[in-house]
C-alpha cells in the first residue's frame, strides 16, 4: 500500500458531516423563517429577535457558533451595535458576522466595523446567500492555521500545531464531552536498535493507521508530535478497556505479534476551558504513570496524580536550594545491644529529614527519597549526609569515647556511581574517621537487582573496611545463592514486613527465626528494626537477635538528643 | 385560497419569492398568509397617528423587508413611499401614504 496515498479522517471528513450553528438575528419573523429555510438542513439554526437576545446567545455559544446573520434595524439592540460589541470582545470576534443590508452605505460601514461579508435585502437567490456564509466560515476556520506543515510525512498524521488547532475547532462543532489520549511506544529506541529503522518506521505507520481506522467513529483526530508519541482527541468513551485491548490486538496482529507495548494515559471528560496543550500535558501525566504499571495497560489522569506529580517537580526544583540552606537535617535513632544482660546503646543509623522553609515544616521522608532515588538527585543528598555524619562523629568522638559506627544509607544509584569510593573516603579523611565508623545500609532489594555490579562494589566497599548491613533483609527477592555470596558484614530486618496477625503468628515467628538462624551460618550478627514494644523486643532477644533498633528504645532523633544518650551511655 | 395565478393577478413576482423560499410553494404561501397578519402594519398607523417617527420608521423599514422578500411589489412599492421620507426623518402628513400601505394589504388579504 503505497502509504501516502492513504487517505486518513480529516478534519473536513469530521466537521464536515457537522451541521455547524448558525444564528440569525431579525426582528421580523417571516425574514427570520425566509433566512432559515434558505440556510436549509445543513445548518444547525438559532434565533434572535434583536441585538440584546443575540449577543445572550452569542456569549454563550461562543464555542461552537460558527456565524451570525445579522440584521441592523433592530429595536432594543441594533445590529451595528451588536457587531462591534462581538469585534470588541476576543472571545466572540472569531465569530463571521454576514450583514443583511439593502443600503450601499451601509455596507462600507458594516465591512469596517468588522462584517467580514454582506448580502442583500430583498434577499439574494438562496444559493449565492449559503455560498457567501460557506465561504465566511471556511475563512474563519482557516485563518486559524498559519503552519506550513499540517501533516507529518511519515505518518500522514497532523502535525501537533494543527491538530492542536483542530482539537478547538472540535469542540466548537461538536457538542460533548471529549478525552485527550497521549501514547508512546514501550522501549521504542530497542526495537529501532534490535530491528532497524525501517522496521521502526513501519511500527510507527501502522499505528498511525490503526489510530486514524479506531478513532474515526469517535469523531476522533491523530496526532504523531515526535518520535514514537501519539495524541488522540475524541469523544469521550465510557470503555477504554474494550478500546484499548482492541488497539494492542490490531497493532500485535499488524505487527506479527512483536510484542510492541503500547503506554497509553488518558485525560477523561477533558476540561474544555483549559487550553489543548494543558488537557495533552494532563494525559502525558498519566501516560508517565501507565510506563511504571505492566500489569494494568493505560492510566487514567486524575487530579491526585496531577498533585503529586507538581508536587515531585516542586520538591526536584527545590532540592538544591534545600542542600545550599541546610534544610536537610540529620536525625539519628539508637541501635542497642541485646547480648549482654541490659539492652547497651551501640550504634545508630543516620536517617535524613527535611526542615524546608518554603513548605513551612517537615516534608516526609517518603516523599522525596523515593523520588530523589527515581532520578538520581539521591547521590548528591546522600553525599550530604554522609558528610554531615562524619563532621558529627568527629566532634562526638573527640567529646566522648565509644567506638560504635554510626550507618548511614547508601542508595541503588550511589553504587553505580563511579567515584563512590573515592568520595566517601574523601569525607573519612577530612574528618579524621576510620572506614569502620561508617556502615553503609544497603537494602536487599537493591542487592537483588543487578547482582554481579552490585556485588563487586559492595565487595570493593567492603575490602576497604566498611561495615556493609543489608538493610530490609526478607522484604527482597534476593536468591539464596546470591545471599550467600553477598559481602556482609550485619543483617537488618525490619519487623513491618513480619507483622503478625491472628493466624499467621507461627510462620512469622518461624521466618524471623529462620533468618536469625541464616544470619548465624553467615556468622553475622542480626539488627532488627521497627522494633515498637516490650514484648516483641524479648521475644526477639530469646532467640537470639543480637540488637534492636526502634521506637521501643527510641525514635530517630535530632542530634542533640542523641548526644545526650551518648553523654549517659559512653 | 392562495393561487400563484392569484398572486401573479395581484403583482407579486412569483418566480422571485418562490426561489427565496427554495421554490417550496407551500413554505411560500405560509409566509404570505403571515405577512399579512405582521404585526407591524398596525405598529405603523400608531406610530403615524402619534407622530412617532422613528417607532414609525423601524415598522415600515420591517415591512419593506418582508414585503421585498416575498416579492409582493404592490405592497413594497407603497412601503417604500412611506420609508424613504421616515428614514429621513420628514414630519408631514403620512394619511394617504399610509392608506395606500393598508389598501394594498387588502388586496392582498381578499386573494388568501
Amino acid at each position: 500500500m503505497g502509504r501516502n496515498k492513504r487517505k486518513f479522517s480529516s478534519i473536513g471528513d469530521i466537521v464536515g458531516n457537522v451541521r455547524r450553528l448558525v444564528l440569525i438575528v431579525d426582528d421580523e419573523e417571516i425574514n427570520r423563517l425566509i433566512l432559515g429555510n434558505i440556510m436549509g438542513p445543513q445548518y444547525q439554526i438559532a434565533y434572535a429577535v434583536d441585538g440584546v437576545e443575540a449577543l445572550k446567545f452569542v456569549q454563550e455559544n461562543y464555542r461552537n457558533l460558527s456565524a451570525v446573520l445579522l440584521d441592523l434595524n433592530m429595536p432594543n439592540m441594533d445590529g451595528r451595535t451588536l457587531l462591534k460589541t462581538m469585534k470588541a470582545d476576543p472571545l466572540t470576534s472569531r465569530i463571521p458576522v454576514l450583514v443583511a443590508t439593502g443600503v450601499k452605505e451601509e455596507e462600507v460601514q458594516c465591512l469596517q466595523e468588522g462584517a467580514c461579508d454582506f448580502f442583500a435585502k430583498p434577499y439574494d437567490m438562496p444559493e449565492v446567500i449559503r455560498a457567501r456564509v460557506a465561504n465566511a466560515i471556511k475563512m474563519a476556520e482557516d485563518s486559524e492555521f498559519i503552519e506550513v506543515a499540517e501533516k507529518d510525512a511519515l505518518t500522514g498524521l497532523y502535525a501537533r500545531d494543527f491538530f492542536y488547532r483542530y482539537c478547538e475547532q472540535l469542540d466548537r462543532n461538536i457538542a460533548g464531552e471529549k478525552d485527550a489520549l497521549a501514547l508512546d511506544i514501550d522501549r521504542f529506541k530497542l526495537i529501532n536498535g534490535l530491528y532497524g529503522k525501517a522496521f521502526g518506521d513501519k511500527v510507527l505507520i501502522k499505528i498511525a493507521e490503526i489510530l486514524v481506522d479506531m478513532v474515526r467513529k469517535n469523531n476522533g483526530l491523530v496526532c504523531r508530535p515526535n518520535a514514537d508519541t501519539f495524541l488522540i482527541y475524541q469523544d469521550h468513551l465510557k470503555d477504554y478497556d474494550a478500546f484499548v485491548t482492541q488497539l494492542n490486538e490490531a497493532v500485535n496482529a499488524a505487527l506479527d505479534n512483536t510484542h510492541i507495548r503500547l503506554r497509553i494515559g488518558i485525560y477523561e471528560n477533558a476540561d474544555q476551558t483549559i487550553d489543548v496543550l494543558t488537557r495533552f500535558d494532563r494525559a502525558h501525566i498519566a501516560c508517565e504513570k501507565a510506563k511504571d504499571n505492566y500489569s494494568h495497560p493505560y492510566e487514567v489522569y486524575d487530579e491526585v496524580s496531577h498533585r503529586q506529580q507538581l508536587e515531585s517537580q516542586k520538591y526536584i526544583s527545590a532540592m538544591e536550594d534545600a542542600l545550599k540552606q541546610r534544610e536537610f537535617i540529620t536525625y539519628y535513632q539508637p541501635k542497642y545491644d541485646m547480648t549482654g544482660d541490659t539492652p547497651r546503646l551501640a550504634g545508630a543509623e543516620a536517617l535524613v529529614r527535611w526542615q524546608s522553609k518554603t513548605e513551612g515544616g517537615m516534608i516526609s521522608p517518603g516523599k522525596f527519597i523515593p523520588l530523589f532515588e527515581q532520578n538520581g538527585l539521591i547521590y548528591k543528598l546522600d553525599l550530604y549526609i554522609w558528610e554531615e555524619v562524619a563532621r558529627q562523629m568527629k566532634e562526638w568522638k573527640e567529646k566522648y569515647s565509644f567506638n560504635f559506627p554510626i550507618s548511614v544509607n547508601v542508595s541503588r544509584v550511589d553504587l553505580y556511581s563511579p567515584n563512590l569510593l573515592l568520595e566517601i573516603e574523601q569525607i573519612i579523611d577530612r574528618h579524621g574517621l576510620t572506614f569502620r565508623d561508617l556502615a553503609l545500609e544497603i537494602t536487599e532489594s537493591v542487592c537483588a537487582a543487578d547482582t554481579e555490579t552490585i556485588l563487586s562494589v559492595v565487595r570493593n566497599l567492603r575490602d576497604h573496611g566498611f561495615k556493609i548491613e543489608m538493610d530490609d533483609f526478607g522484604s527482597g527477592y534476593s536468591s539464596l545463592n546470591m545471599l550467600s555470596r553477598m559481602p556482609i558484614n550485619v543483617l537488618k530486618m525490619d519487623m513491618k514486613f513480619f507483622q503478625r496477625n491472628a493466624g499467621n503468628d507461627e510462620i512469622m515467628d518461624a521466618m524471623i527465626r529462620l533468618i536469625i538462624d541464616f544470619a548465624k551460618v553467615m556468622k553475622v550478627p542480626v539488627i532488627a528494626e521497627g522494633v515498637e514494644d516490650k514484648e516483641q523486643a524479648d521475644y526477639l532477644k530469646a532467640i537470639g537477635c543480637d540488637m534492636i533498633q526502634g521506637y521501643y528504645f527510641g525514635r530517630p532523633m535530632p542530634a542533640a538528643e542523641f548526644e545526650k544518650l551518648l553523654q549517659q551511655n559512653c | 385560497m392562495l393561487s400563484m395565478e392569484s398572486l401573479k393577478e395581484y403583482g407579486v413576482k412569483t418566480n422571485e419569492g418562490l426561489a427565496r423560499c427554495c421554490n417550496m410553494e407551500a413554505f411560500y404561501f405560509k409566509m404570505i398568509t403571515a405577512s399579512v397578519n405582521d404585526a407591524n402594519f398596525d405598529k405603523l398607523g400608531k406610530a403615524l397617528e402619534a407622530k412617532d417617527l422613528k417607532e414609525a420608521f423601524e415598522a415600515a423599514h420591517a415591512l419593506k423587508g418582508v414585503a421585498g422578500n416575498l416579492a409582493l411589489d404592490p405592497l413594497y412599492d407603497a412601503i417604500c413611499e412611506i420609508v424613504e421620507p421616515l428614514r429621513a426623518g420628514e414630519d408631514r402628513d403620512y394619511t394617504e401614504a399610509y392608506k395606500k400601505v393598508t389598501d394594498a394589504r387588502d388586496r392582498l388579504i381578499a386573494i388568501i
